[in-house]
């Protein structure tokens, strides 16, 4: 198991700086970004993961194949500590390393599903495409939605916005569509209409797809939202259901 | 291109300014004519106002200058316009800002109340549309948000000038806001390091510290022209730093905050709303009840006629597979109750969806409207009722009666050799027996093809005048309503197509008015690339109003496949140069992100005064210009240098398109003003010098024609002379081409437009 985890480790590391410069990279580099001994490189390069060529290090086809996948976990995780979980920055990173090792395929899946196939983790890096993105199957009802995937009528906050284009997140935040504003879909088709509080905003395809946006009513999201509401809730919020349960039952 | 940097030099230093600033579309013009007295446009569409408007007012106890500047969504511009209001807002100068905020979106106008924190400048809050606001249910605790902002705040109903003494009064007042967020370490850090860096003495430093963080091109280059060298190159180092530190840009960060900040104070100081009492009123009966059904009626049965017509033996289809008649089975009576029957059909189809959506919940009836009016199908069905009336009004009622009344009865035609009417008859008669007719005097006056009372001032004031001011009315109808912006949701597939976003569709419907001020509303777009496609397809294929009524008449004495050609080439080439514009211009896309106004019912007032001042603007410049021209195809009549130049237009003008000689006039005289053009072939087909078919590939190349000179201006101005021109040269073949294709088609496939055939 340790062993295994030292590998990812190291597949993960190749990959980011294959990815960062577009190339080869060094012995020591690789060591240093993964923080493990030479051994490691040695066994990927033996199991055919990795290989040595003029220029440096680089992955071979199977070890970046292995790699994106590690990668992808990663980066899923990350989107879903960071915007379902809400859990605080500075604990993201250690717990999405923790994920990588033991997510099952089928849940990776799921996970993605769940985020609406997000294409960018948090710090803007590329998430690597899984099946469930080409295929689209949306058997678990997502959490997080794309704008352009609403139907009219729906309600929910808006989640995050993809970070692709940074003028249009700009026009956007001047909007105040950020983060966290309630949002309703008025209607879908030519165009997109939101209702944002009492505004009434128009806006094309290109940009829905870049607003990704939780799902459900506002009232439930505004609970969701912040500490107190969750507290009310968990104060209020089920026991009346069961009793409406029960009564009914 | 025009660039007010922030001490441009028509900004003077001294004397107190009053800036009234805030988002689009919340009422900053009627303050401004409020607090100044002069008229300013005002409309309910985002955009209105493009450029700074300044005039004098009294404010404080003290008279000082007024600045009304377009609506921002942010000091950190996205398009020119909210470029030109942050220049205004951080320019030199002793100055008191009053925000104007609609009260229905307090969050949204916070976000730049923090902005003008940040800046230091004193400052009011107007809280506008207070009666919109309360009508939704929406309650603003007023003393409280006083004291969260620390500034006045007033609520104002501007247009019925509810508020406005204790805004005036409450100037006096005047403060910094306190409404200051903070940004977390990282962008504090970062913002005292830039205010160190600024130059000496820079007033608000936080504000623009702010500002070069979020990266600001153009305040940037001014501030490093007064800093110590080596500014830029820290500054991007600083930035560098930030980047490394932050996981979304510096400016959503900043953004993000504020938003924060806002909704903090939202909570606090605003009730969560009531729900809307159900609307009632006579109005609202009357459109749910008779004019919404009537319409619907109108169009279900016009468009049914129109298509029976098409299919049916006169129509276009048939004149291009030369087919039989298709309907003739039916007869008239069969027709006509086919056609009646989808009236009816369309009437039946709103008013149950009327009801069962709008009517039985209490809606009212702007709200309806605002929900048809963006209806994929009911949408196209009211934009075709809406195009109708202005057809209707402008083609039929003002090119058609008006014209014939003003023209023929009032100033009078030439007729075998003599002039009717009230003024051309007897001025030329009574000039006649004073000095004889046969000199150059009279003939300056009273020449049939060139007189500056008979020719200049006659079709400047009976043809254009009428078709004008009824354009402007509709279209101020239009404006206040809020339509326009509508139409860019239906209209934004396909403008994508052509490089645009359906945000182009107010400078190009406002180009159906007047392209010089249409050219100026392109600002509004984002990109560089949109407005220089949205320039280009203004001056090439966008008839104005004045040219459209001409033209109008025209068709009407042509049949119905030429009017349809005509209309179906114009979009063609609209969409072919469109097309070909957005492959070849570099740039950036454009996308569609539009605030779209809630239907108000037009002010009669507003519409009427609007535009009274806009048809004294247009007459003001167009009757010059009609009558230099005039003189100009005067002078070179007299010395014979029309024989020469039609001479030497003969290849493309007989040529190429087919066009008796005389023609060239038209189009010289389209260089000045293209409506001028329009109106002599309009002429020339009535005395029937020019044919249908000739009248048709005239009227299609003076509407691709180059723009008149002030419009031309306008390009100039936005674009440089160099593009301006290269545009016009462009322009230029494009018409020549597509009139010559067209009279091409029109022989190959042998059809003839004329109302007889």
């Amino acid at each position: 198991m340790r062993t295994s985890e030292e590998l990812d480790e190291i597949l993960q590391a190749a990959f980011c700086l294959e990815e960062e410069r577009g190339g080869p990279f060094s012995h020591d580099e690789v060591l240093a970004r993964a923080r493990c001994g030479a051994e490691v490189l040695k066994r990927a390069v033996d199991s055919e993961l990795m290989a040595e060529g003029e220029s440096g290090y680089m992955l071979t086809d199977d070890g970046r194949a292995r790699a994106s996948l590690i990668v992808r976990r990663h980066r899923l995780a990350e989107r879903l500590l960071h915007d379902v979980l809400r859990v605080p920055d500075a604990a993201t990173e250690s717990v999405a390393c923790r994920f990588e090792h033991v997510l099952e395929h089928e849940v990776t899946e799921s996970i993605c599903t769940l985020l609406g196939h997000p294409r960018a983790c948090p710090h803007g890096k590329a998430i690597p495409p899984g099946e469930c993105c080409v295929s689209r199957e949306t058997e678990i009802p997502a959490v997080i939605q794309k704008l352009s995937d609403l139907i009219a009528g729906a309600e929910g906050r808006v989640a995050y916005v993809h970070a692709a284009n940074d003028s249009r997140i700009d026009r956007l935040a001047s909007f105040g569509l950020l983060p966290g504003t309630p949002l309703r879909v008025h209607q879908t088709w030519p165009s997109l209409v939101l209702e944002v509080g009492e505004t009434h905003l128009a806006l094309d395809r290109e940009t829905a797809e870049d607003i990704f946006v939780r799902v459900g009513s506002s009232d439930t999201n505004a609970a969701a939202g912040s500490g107190t509401g969750r507290r009310r809730r968990r104060g209020r919020g089920p026991g009346g259901m069961c009793r409406g349960f029960w009564r009914k039952g | 291109m025009h660039d007010h940097g922030p001490a441009a030099p028509d900004t003077p230093d001294t004397g107190p300014k009053l800036i009234l600033v805030g988002n689009p579309n919340v009422g900053k013009s009627v303050f401004f004519r409020l607090l100044t007295g002069r008229y300013v446009v005002v409309s309910n569409y985002p955009g209105t106002t493009v450029e700074v408007a300044r005039g004098s007012g009294r404010f404080s106890g003290q008279s000082g200058e007024v600045i009304d500047t377009p609506g921002a969504n942010s000091l950190s511009p996205n398009s020119e316009d909210e470029r030109v209001a942050r220049d205004v807002v951080v320019g030199p100068g002793e100055k008191t800002v009053v925000q104007v905020a609609d009260a229905k979106n307090l969050r949204r106008a916070l976000l730049l109340t923090a902005q003008l924190a940040e800046l230091g400048i004193p400052m009011v809050l107007a809280l506008n549309m207070w009666d919109e606001a309360q009508d939704r249910g929406i309650e603003i605790d007023v003393a409280r948000l006083e004291a969260e902002l620390d500034v006045p705040v007033v609520p104002t109903v501007a247009t019925e000038r509810r508020g406005f003494r204790r805004l005036t009064a409450s100037l006096a007042d005047a403060r910094p806001s306190k409404f200051v967020p903070r940004y977390g370490d990282a962008i504090e850090d970062a913002v005292s390091e830039v205010e160190e860096l600024l130059p000496a003495g820079t007033a608000g430093g936080r504000g623009i510290a702010l500002m070069l963080l979020a990266n600001a091109p153009t305040l940037e280059a001014h501030m490093a022209a007064r800093a110590e060298p080596g500014f830029r190159g820290t500054l991007d180092e600083i930035r560098r730093r930030l980047a490394s530190n932050l996981r979304e840009s510096a400016a959503f960060t900043i953004q993000r905050h504020r938003a924060r900040h806002a909704d903090e104070v939202v909570e606090r100081v605003q009730a969560a709303p009531r729900g809307r009492a159900p609307a009632t009123g006579l109005l609202r009966m009357l459109f749910f009840w008779l004019f919404g059904p009537a319409a619907f009626y109108a169009v279900g049965w016009k468009l049914a006629s129109f298509v029976f017509y098409a299919l049916s033996g006169e129509g276009l289809l048939s004149a291009i597979v030369g087919g039989e008649p298709r309907f003739a089975a039916l007869g008239v009576a069969g027709s006509a109750l086919a056609t009646h029957g989808f009236g009816l059909l369309s009437m039946l189809l709103y008013s149950a969806s009327m009801w069962r959506r709008e009517y039985r919940g209490g809606g009212s009836a702007a709200a309806a409207l605002a929900r048809l009016s963006t209806h994929p199908v009911g949408g196209f069905f009211l934009l075709v009722f809406v195009l109708w009336v202005v057809y209707f009004v402008v083609g039929v009622v003002g090119a058609g009666e008006c014209v014939d009344f003003v023209e023929g009865t009032v100033f009078g035609t030439f007729d075998e050799g003599e002039y009717g009417g009230l003024v051309n008859g007897p001025l030329s008669r009574g000039l006649a027996s004073v000095i004889g007719r046969d000199n150059i005097v009279h003939a300056f006056l009273f020449d049939d093809r060139a007189g500056l009372v008979s020719t200049g001032l006659t079709y400047s004031v009976a043809i254009v005048f009428p078709i004008v001011t009824l354009f402007f009315l509709l279209f101020g109808v239009m404006e206040d309503s809020g339509y326009l912006p509508r139409l860019a949701l239906l209209a934004d597939r396909i403008f994508k197509r052509v490089g645009l976003s359906g945000k182009a569709v107010l400078p190009m419907v406002l180009g159906l008015g007047c392209g010089t001020m249409a050219t100026m509303t392109t600002r509004v777009l984002e990109t560089r690339k949109q407005r220089l496609i949205a320039i280009l397809l203004l001056a090439l294929a966008v008839p104005c109003s004045a040219q459209l009524g001409i033209i109008t008449a025209v068709l009407a004495g042509i049949s119905g496949t030429g009017a349809a050609l005509y209309v179906l080439v114009l979009a063609a080439a609209l969409f072919g140069v469109g097309w070909c514009a957005a492959r070849v211009i570099p740039g950036e896309g454009a996308d569609l992100l539009l605030e779209v106004p809630p239907f108000r019912l037009p002010r009669p007032v507003n519409v009427v005064v609007k535009t009274y001042h806009r048809v004294k603007w247009f007459m003001r410049e167009a009757v010059p210009l009609f009558l230099l021209g005039t003189v100009c195809l005067f002078v070179i009549a007299r010395i014979g240098l029309l024989g020469w130049i039609e001479a030497a237009a003969r290849p493309v003008v007989t040529g190429l398109l087919g066009l008796p000689a005389a023609a060239t006039i038209g189009f010289i005289m389209g260089f000045l003003r293209r409506d001028y053009g329009a109106v002599i072939i309009f002429q020339q087909f009535k005395q029937g010098t020019v044919g249908a078919n000739q009248a048709l590939v005239a009227l299609i190349v003076i509407t691709l024609f180059v723009p008149c000179l002030a419009h031309f201006f306008v390009c100039v101005k936005e674009l440089g002379w160099r593009k301006a021109l290269l545009m016009d040269a462009l322009i230029l073949v494009i018409a020549v081409l597509v009139g010559t294709l067209v009279r091409v088609l029109l022989v190959v496939t042998g059809i003839d437009v004329s109302l007889a055939a």
